[in-house]
């Protein structure tokens, strides 16, 4: 009875060495909820795909201190937005690449996670989480063919969390997605040759407030 | 009867000790707080106007790190507006964000007056902002930040018999903080305050430390907000 006392003394300390030496990680997690965007869809039928890599895709940093699940927030929001950008935006399951396999749209859209990065703190010497997150839009004509590719590159940041270090990381990483995603919105249509796939598909001109299709600089 | 007796003067005694630590802990906060000193400035450019079903918003500039307003502060500065002799309609920050994604983003947000009247011509985006009531739209930049290096000493030791501190710190708090006023009816800059709040805190230890902290921040934000609503109501 004497020693199983004096055992349970040392049981929260045991159980403490235990959490300690198992190398325990954290596991950040992203909201899916994103806003839909505010803008005119343009008049076209968009197939989307997201790869397996896509959606599956974790960041792991060295020693797996820190794992972001990227891949199910960025399907989340990239929904948002091609469904608010396209007059119909429907997920496919083919391959973009396959020639003449994909009827009834005018082309196909693939976002790709070519980047995460993010700096703490204390490697910063500043108060904030810095997080960057670069994406790689592919845009495929119906019959396979490249209309264009192009990187964009979203930046966010959070002040420092007493004993939330995960939440800080989390908004920022939430910050930086929605950064990235307001540039593809914006400078969707100001891309030459989505331009000039645009009037050769619709044959017209957009309206004014149709994706971003003006000619004029960015507000600020 | 005792019991009955013993209880009730038991709720005599907790409702007198309730209110001397009422009474004492006015001059105590009064004492632990650290001076500051705030100045208000305003410049107006145009006539403003707000009727009771229009609202207001608070928003942080948010275009390079650490230069922000942090979310503390444009709360303080949206709550603040809701409440006193002229309280506002107030929407919050992040409600108006999300209801006008992707244009108020940290890197889309419109930097200016004519940019703002831009995206308006935009009749989606106008048919949001009139559509959540918001009349002003009301810019915070500004941060709040120890200043100079501090002076003093304070050492601490521990020991098997106990332990203390001994000594004094001192540093300066400074909250610099300017709001732009936008009026989303007549896209037209309505004019700007800036509010400046500065301190001095202190660490005096005798055993045990007991801060003096200056709380420059919420002198600027309860200064700002009070001269946003006096500016915003004015005839």
């Amino acid at each position: 009875m004497g020693k199983l006392s004096v055992i349970s003394r040392f049981l929260p300390v045991l159980g403490l060495l235990a959490f300690t030496s198992s190398g325990c990680n954290t596991v950040v997690h992203i909201s899916k909820r994103f806003p839909s965007p505010v803008v005119e869809p343009l008049p076209v039928d968009i197939g989307v795909y997201y790869d397996e890599d896509f959606r599956s895709y974790q960041y792991r940093s060295k020693g797996e201190k820190w794992v972001v699940p990227i891949g199910p927030a960025s399907v989340a929001l990239f929904n948002r937005v091609f469904t608010a950008m396209f007059e119909r935006a429907v997920p496919v399951e083919n391959q973009p690449s396959s020639p003449g396999r994909l009827p009834g749209f005018d082309a196909l859209i693939q976002p790709e996670i070519k980047g995460y990065e993010f700096l703490l703190p204390a490697a910063s010497g500043s108060d904030f989480y810095q997080v960057s997150i670069e994406y790689r839009m592919n845009l495929y004509a119906s019959n396979g063919e490249v209309i264009d590719r192009w990187s964009i590159t979203g930046w966010g940041w959070s002040r420092s969390k007493f004993w939330r270090a995960g939440e800080a990381l989390a908004e920022a990483t939430t910050v930086a997605m929605r950064d990235a995603a307001a540039a593809m919105i914006i400078n969707f249509t100001r891309r030459r040759r989505i331009k000039d796939w645009l009037s050769q598909v619709n044959g017209r001109e957009l309206s004014d407030n149709a994706g971003s299709s003006r000619e004029e600089p960015l507000p600020g | 009867m005792l019991a009955a007796l013993a209880k009730n003067r038991c709720q005599v005694s907790l409702a007198r000790l309730n209110q001397a630590l009422r009474i004492a802990a006015a001059p105590l906060a009064i004492l632990l707080a650290g001076c500051v000193t705030l100045k208000i400035d305003e410049l107006r450019q145009a006539e403003t106007d707000i009727a009771a079903s229009e609202a207001v918003v608070v928003l942080s500039r948010r275009d390079g790190i650490g230069l922000q307003a942090g979310e503390t502060f444009i709360d303080c500065v949206s709550d603040t507006l809701a409440t006193g002799n002229a309280p506002l309609r107030v929407v919050p920050e992040r409600i108006f964000v999300d209801r006008l994604f992707p244009w108020f983003e940290p890197g889309t947000a419109p930097s200016k007056i004519e940019a703002m009247a831009q995206l308006l011509r935009r009749r989606n985006v106008a048919e949001k902002i009139t559509d959540s009531g918001v009349r002003y739209l009301v810019w915070i930049d500004g941060t709040t930040q120890s200043v100079g290096g501090g002076g003093g000493g304070l050492a601490c030791a521990i020991g098997p018999g106990g332990g203390g501190c001994i000594g004094l710190l001192s540093w300066e708090n400074r909250s610099s903080y300017e709001a732009s006023i936008w009026d989303m009816k007549h896209a037209q800059s309505a004019g700007l305050i800036s509010a400046e709040a500065s301190g001095s805190s202190y660490l005096p230890a005798f055993i045990i430390p007991i801060p003096l902290i200056a709380r420059t921040q919420a002198a600027a934000c309860n200064g700002l907000a009070r001269q946003l609503q006096e500016f915003l109501t004015e005839d």
